[in-house]
């Protein structure tokens, strides 16, 4: 069988066995997926640089079953330098990926839009620290959003889901998991956000409200996904405040 | 072929070693049982003993069996007010061989890793955090490895330094010394070259 050629971010590595590596990647060809980089612990390998998280490489694989083995690996392109607090941002993005995104699927959108987050995080440096703080949370939420999406647990932010109404500006709604949003009156102990701010949600037109919205829909709908065990990144935000 | 249960035991027990399998484990035993038996004597003592005593040292973390390890003890280091940050306690003794550095050391057992479900209460930060707050450190020194971990468990800790109003500092990357350009990978020469400094 032929080797297999991949490319695609790294997500993480993990020590394996006496010299190795697991190495979780995000790739355009197989999608999320494993594969044992062997050897690369040991004092004389040259590839450790290559395998650390935010770098876009080209391996090739070998193997018939699940695992496969890294043959050779390259980087394609300067790696992302996120420092400081965008660090943190990334890892709490390649967790996210890690915990709900199932292996073997493609999903080329979300894959753009995870360059695009790596991006502009990257992009943020050099920025007052409340125009960074602001647009990380930007960055993050559009994230999350667009991995909802991709797999089919962000509900449609448009259309009432019991009566199949178009949102109306004016009126109160909440988010009931199961069901989507809908119109405030069912659910009178469920927290109530208003029809426009929705909308700017909707069309990611981000404002102080619309963010913590985004936030609160985002959790919920992350929680089925993430089980009772909490995303461990978000510790690490928690001097910052 | 079975071997009787102490000789099974025995090369079980080998393959809790790291690198040990079946093959190495049973020649270890078999070594030790033919030629050396007073080593493997002093050897399962000085295991029993250690595994029974060694423990962390209450200001560093380091493995010790008294209550404070001998660096944490000596004087003269705590004069120096200086605190190096690392990784392991491996990195305490490359540290220690190069002679540069006469301050204290905390070790943090691992990294910041997330997605491995190790957040800053499971390196000890909570005891590092007390520490600043406690004692008279004048610098941090944050000498954790240059992995994106690393960084992250650097900036964390820089972070926390900086709410107390002490000065952190992070050692340097680049080119090995007595390495050749040519062979370097690229990322540590992006650093080398970022990190330059006048002459």
């Amino acid at each position: 069988m032929a080797n297999q050629q991949i490319h695609g971010y790294i997500l993480h590595r993990r020590p394996y066995r006496e010299t190795s590596f697991l190495v979780d990647v995000f790739s355009i060809e197989l999608g999320k997926c494993r594969f044992v980089a062997k050897g690369v612990r040991s004092p004389k390998s040259d590839r450790k640089s290559v395998l650390q998280p935010f770098q876009y490489v080209q391996c090739e694989l070998s193997g018939k079953g699940e695992m496969k083995n890294l043959i050779r690996a390259e980087v394609l392109e300067k790696p992302h330098q996120l420092t400081a607090e965008r660090l943190f941002c990334g890892m709490y993005v390649n967790e996210l990926i890690n915990r709900c995104l199932p292996e073997h699927i493609l999903c080329p959108d979300l894959l753009t839009q995870y360059v695009a987050c790596l991006q502009q995080l990257q992009a943020l440096s050099g920025n007052t620290v409340d125009i960074v703080k602001a647009r990380q949370e930007q960055i993050l939420r559009e994230f999350e959003l667009a991995l909802l999406d991709e797999l089919g647990y962000l509900p449609d932010l448009g259309v009432d889901a019991l009566s199949q109404e178009f949102i109306q500006v004016d009126q109160a709604y909440v988010f009931q998991p199961e069901i989507g949003i809908v119109a405030a009156q069912h659910y009178p102990h469920l927290r109530q956000f208003s029809g426009a701010l929705l909308t700017a949600v909707l069309q990611q037109e981000w404002s102080a409200q619309s963010l913590q919205l985004a936030k609160y829909l985002t959790r919920f709908a992350l929680s089925p996904l993430l089980g009772n065990k909490p995303l461990k990144s978000r510790e690490l935000f928690v001097t910052q405040s | 072929m079975k071997y009787s249960p102490l000789i099974t035991e025995l090369i079980e027990s080998f393959k809790c070693l790291p690198g040990v399998g079946a093959k190495s484990a049973q020649r270890m035993a078999f070594h030790l049982l033919e030629r050396n038996r007073p080593g493997a004597l002093r050897l399962s003592n000085a295991m029993h003993d250690a595994m029974e005593h060694v423990k962390h040292c209450a200001q560093c973390r380091t493995f010790t069996e008294s209550e404070l390890c001998g660096i944490c003890t000596s004087p003269a280091r705590q004069q120096a007010q200086i605190l190096c940050v690392v990784e392991s306690p491996q990195d305490i003794i490359a540290i220690e061989q190069t002679s540069e550095f006469s301050g204290q050391y905390f070790v943090l057992m691992g990294h910041l890793s997330p997605i491995d479900g190790i957040g800053p209460s499971e390196i000890g930060l909570d005891i590092l955090a007390k520490r600043l707050t406690d004692s008279t450190i004048q610098e941090v020194i944050l000498a954790t490895n240059p992995t994106v971990e690393g960084e992250a468990t650097a900036h964390y800790i820089g972070q926390m330094c900086s709410q107390h109003g002490i000065k952190a500092s992070r050692i340097a990357h680049g080119v090995p010394v007595g390495g050749e350009l040519e062979y370097i990978d690229g990322s540590t020469l992006s650093h080398a070259f970022s990190g330059r400094r006048e002459i």
